[in-house]
């Protein structure tokens, strides 16, 4: 058995306890050999020193005895709220959030689509009056319709028609005799 | 881990501020001397002990009944240890400097050696100039008498990592003794004998 392993194995054996009857040979290996012994002898003599300097660093060292008072103080403070923790926070309730949406966006679409359509309310828009649309077909409503920009003091100005040329049963008629827009 | 210390954490999660400090008194001398130990510094040490049982008490539901908490105070104090010093450290009179001072006073016999106040001195520098998972290794293993598995829980690694970490810090707290030894500082009693 050689010297870099009997060290080896040996200290192993020491360090963390180890020692059984594996380490017989190593033992009758050490009663032979100075070297080794002084080796181990060594690191016997580091770890019990080592142990006598932590223990100095913490000799006759104790909290004082208001801690637990500065403990207790702080502990029912309103913690002060890092930016980590602050962004943290957002990111934990971000999924939920969105999972919120899309099931609202789910039963707004839902509701959209199962009922019937509806002619289109007026909206107001920047530009002052109102946008309007009058569709030509009452069956397929979407299929054509006139839609513009009205004035709210004016007559019907500015139409502006979108169709579908294939789908129109007959010609539009066109310009003021148009009489489905609403308002 | 003890049923009174699971009603302890029980009862401080039901927010009874008694059962809190009956908590902190009982685990107040471990995480105190981890956190001396590491920083060498008392006031320092204390910030931490109270910065460990604070976070303590605002994570208070998150901590677990069925195992001690004593492992995971342990982990925070010597995260808070290492974050704090990180801060502070100041630069550390290189080691070696040191030895070449002490070499005049060390004698040849190993067990003289080590045994002598001086050495001491030098394994304090030499826990100190360790990487931090050494160094928490040796404060577990060595001055708190964790055993493997209980120090590999508490630094979250796995027995061989702690036994290498160990291996490691002694082999480099070893390394300090016989270069002082062996390498005698010019005019030095010893080596002007030697040379003459």
């Amino acid at each position: 058995m050689s010297c870099r392993r009997v060290r080896r194995e040996l200290l192993d054996h020491f360090r963390f306890g180890e020692l059984d009857v594996r380490a017989a040979p190593h033992l009758d290996h050490l009663g032979s050999c100075v070297a080794c012994r002084d080796d181990v002898g060594l690191d016997r003599s580091v770890v019990r020193n080592l142990q006598r300097a932590l223990a100095e660093r913490i000799a006759n060292a104790a909290p004082s005895p208001t801690a637990f008072e500065a403990v207790r103080r702080r502990a029912l403070e309103s913690p002060a709220v890092s930016w980590g923790d602050r962004l943290w926070r957002w990111a934990r309730v971000l999924p939920a959030g969105a999972a919120i949406a899309l099931v609202g966006f789910a039963i707004v679409g839902n509701a959209a689509g199962g009922s019937v359509p509806q002619a289109a309310a007026p909206r107001q828009v920047a530009w002052p009056g109102f946008q309007e649309r009058a569709p030509y077909d009452p069956v397929d409503r979407d299929a054509f319709w006139t839609e513009g920009y009205l004035l709210p003091s004016a007559p019907a100005t500015g139409l502006i028609a979108y169709a579908d040329v294939s789908q129109l049963p007959q010609r539009p008629p066109i310009g003021p005799a148009n009489k489905g827009i609403t308002r | 881990m003890t049923s009174q210390s699971e009603g302890l954490v029980e009862r401080i999660q039901s927010g009874d501020l008694d059962a809190f400090e009956e908590f902190f008194n009982t685990y107040k001398r471990p995480v105190f001397t981890t956190a001396l130990a590491i920083t060498r510094d008392p006031f320092l040490a204390e910030e931490i002990l109270q910065d460990c049982f604070v976070k303590a008490y605002r994570v208070r539901q998150r901590l677990r009944r069925d195992v001690s908490p004593l492992p995971w105070l342990q982990r925070v104090t010597t995260n808070l240890c290492y974050s704090r010093i990180a801060r502070r450290r100041a630069i550390v009179e290189p080691l070696t400097q040191l030895i070449t001072n002490l070499v005049t006073d060390l004698t040849i016999r190993p067990d003289q050696v080590a045994e002598s106040r001086e050495i001491i001195e030098v394994l304090q520098r030499g826990i100190d100039a360790l990487p931090p998972k050494q160094q928490t290794a040796v404060i577990l293993y060595y001055l708190h008498g964790y055993s493997l598995a209980e120090a590999a829980e508490i630094a979250q690694c796995n027995v061989g990592t702690m036994k290498s970490r160990l291996h490691y810090a002694l082999k480099a707290l070893r390394s300090l003794l016989p270069a002082e030894r062996r390498v005698p500082v010019l005019g030095s009693p010893r080596l002007n004998d030697e040379l003459s």
